[in-house]
């Protein structure tokens, strides 16, 4: 029975609780009031930036120029020491938003939802600094990705329709043929949206590309002998690493920008089943294994767990037990005390919260 | 918040927190992640609290919250964790036989965030489908299909853990 299968975890005696309401009203007020601020200063530029606005009802391009270049990666892959980390207090307005912003991998874009009183929503955008409010939001979209072209893309909350801001507009993501729901993964550099769709395949979610300005062309990734593909990054070219599904197996697999595929190496004493969980850059990560997907060499991680994140130069964040670990070129070290939650994608800058819950900004090197 | 907010506030989770936190344990298999979780989800309501006591379904809602921060956190890898200036002493390896519970939670974390929460969901809080699926936010037909996906999932990896015959949900 299932019962049978699940059942020990819930035979557990539970400690009573250590949530501290008093805490969550006392941060919770001053996130209000960072809040407030920032709307108070954003009132002021938005008079001022009346034609930014009228541009976006119109569907114009707006201001900021979309940088879709891909970002400059290293050469080497022996990644530079992370050197000594100081830290500063980070004051950015998106901060009190969390869990609900997101940023791009270079930190340059952050972008939230916010419904000031019985306004309607407004997505709130963050360019270098800079503060666009962005009308139109179709109705209960929830934000997951942005790059730092600001291109940013979400879906509904019931999961059956997905849209893209790009170039001033909000455009749906059109589902290939069949599929009923969605899920959003990654976007690179160009606009180029990885997701998975659910076309009805009893196996699960199939990985699709939706081309950088093209939401109407989704092309499905091909997985061989009819398995199925599931992408967990996509880099600056195109190329999508993932997983090919099936018969029990999960195998690490790269996509070229052609739509070609080939498996990555498997190290043999990580048994048959991989998974992949994310990329930047020319590298890959999933539980105990590193990838460049150019040389395609596999590394063994010891000592750090499963959920990981990766940074341009291959250095591994993660955690080894309780304690936050990066990984550099196969030796452990430490990470600063702080309860971290954004890695930039050249890990050279981190973004958390102290014990009394103030953001703080480490960098590194 | 006016006093008489934060008043109801605080009068409508402290008799929740114990029940949220059992939530957070059941998706996270650990009772001091499962205090971080409720504890950001609370922090958040607050912020909302005006509009969020609105909601058709508080209760609903509330829980809702509660992973949402559990899949952000998931989302983050290895958020959420505490660091301390020193690393602390480990204890050495024993060769105390394996926890069955720990075999199991090992195996449900390898699954995507989603479909752990779904199963937690299903099998450790004794939701029905249509309260799961409005929780995480996706159709009924996706909480089964993620359901069967997810515990054949967890039979191949538990092996021999698993009774004979496995089971339907």
């Amino acid at each position: 029975m299932t019962e049978n299968l699940l059942s020990p975890l819930r035979d557990v005696d539970i400690r009573p609780t250590r949530v501290d309401l008093g805490k969550a009203v006392r941060v919770g007020r001053r996130r209000r009031r960072v809040r407030q601020v920032a709307i108070a200063g954003l009132a002021a530029a938005v008079v001022l930036a009346t034609a930014v606005a009228v541009n976006a009802v119109t569907g114009q391009p707006r201001s900021m120029p979309a940088d879709r270049t891909p970002v400059p990666l290293p050469t080497s892959t022996i990644a530079p020491p992370l050197g000594d980390c100081t830290s500063a207090p980070a004051d950015a307005p998106y901060l009190s938003r969390d869990p609900w912003v997101v940023l791009d991998d270079t930190w340059r874009v952050a972008v939230h939802l916010d419904a000031p009183g019985t306004a309607p929503v407004e997505a709130v955008r963050y360019v270098d600094g800079r503060v666009e409010r962005i009308p139109g939001v179709p109705s209960r979209l929830q934000v997951a990705l942005v790059n730092r072209a600001g291109d940013f893309a979400g879906i509904h909350s019931k999961v059956e329709r997905g849209w893209v801001y790009r170039d001033g507009r909000f455009t749906e993501l059109k589902l290939p043929g069949g599929a009923t729901h969605l899920s959003l993964t990654d976007i690179n550099e160009a606009g180029d949206i990885l997701g998975s769709v659910d076309t009805g395949n009893a196996g699960g979610y199939e990985g699709v590309v939706w081309p950088g300005g093209h939401p109407d062309r989704p092309r499905l990734i091909k997985a061989p002998d009819g398995k199925l593909a599931r992408g967990a990054g996509i880099a600056w070219d195109g190329s999508v690493v993932g997983m090919v599904i099936g018969q029990g197996t999960s195998t690490p697999y790269l996509w070229h920008p052609d739509g070609t595929g080939e498996p990555l190496p498997v190290p043999a004493e990580l048994g048959q089943n991989l998974e992949v969980s994310n990329l930047t850059g020319d590298w890959a990560v999933g539980p105990h294994v590193r990838w460049n997907i150019r040389t395609r060499h596999a590394d063994v991680i010891n000592d750090i767990d499963t959920w990981s994140v990766v940074d341009m130069y291959g250095r591994v964040f993660g955690t080894a037990g309780k304690d936050a670990v990066v990984w550099i070129n196969g030796t452990i070290e430490p990470l600063p005390a702080g309860d971290v939650k954004f890695v930039r994608n050249d890990g050279r800058q981190l973004l958390g919260q102290n014990s009394s819950g103030t953001w703080i900004r480490w960098s590194c090197g | 918040m006016r006093e008489n907010l934060e008043r109801e506030y605080v009068e409508y989770f402290q008799p929740r927190l114990p029940q949220l936190h059992r939530l957070a344990v059941m998706l996270c298999g650990d009772a001091d992640r499962a205090d971080d979780i409720v504890q950001a989800a609370v922090t958040m309501l607050y912020t909302r609290w005006r509009r969020v006591r609105e909601a058709d379904n508080l209760d609903a809602y509330v829980r809702r919250s509660v992973v949402n921060a559990f899949l952000s956190e998931r989302r983050r890898s290895w958020s959420r964790v505490v660091l301390t200036e020193t690393l602390p002493d480990r204890p050495a390896v024993t060769g105390q036989p394996v926890d069955e519970r720990l075999e199991i939670r090992a195996a449900l974390k390898k699954l995507p965030p989603k479909q752990q929460a779904v199963l937690a969901l299903r099998f450790l809080c004794d939701l029905p489908v249509d309260e799961v699926a409005e929780i995480v936010g996706c159709s009924p037909g996706t909480v089964k299909s993620q359901t069967s996906d997810g515990l054949a999932k967890l039979r191949k990896q538990l092996g021999a853990l698993a009774p004979a015959g496995g089971a339907t949900s």
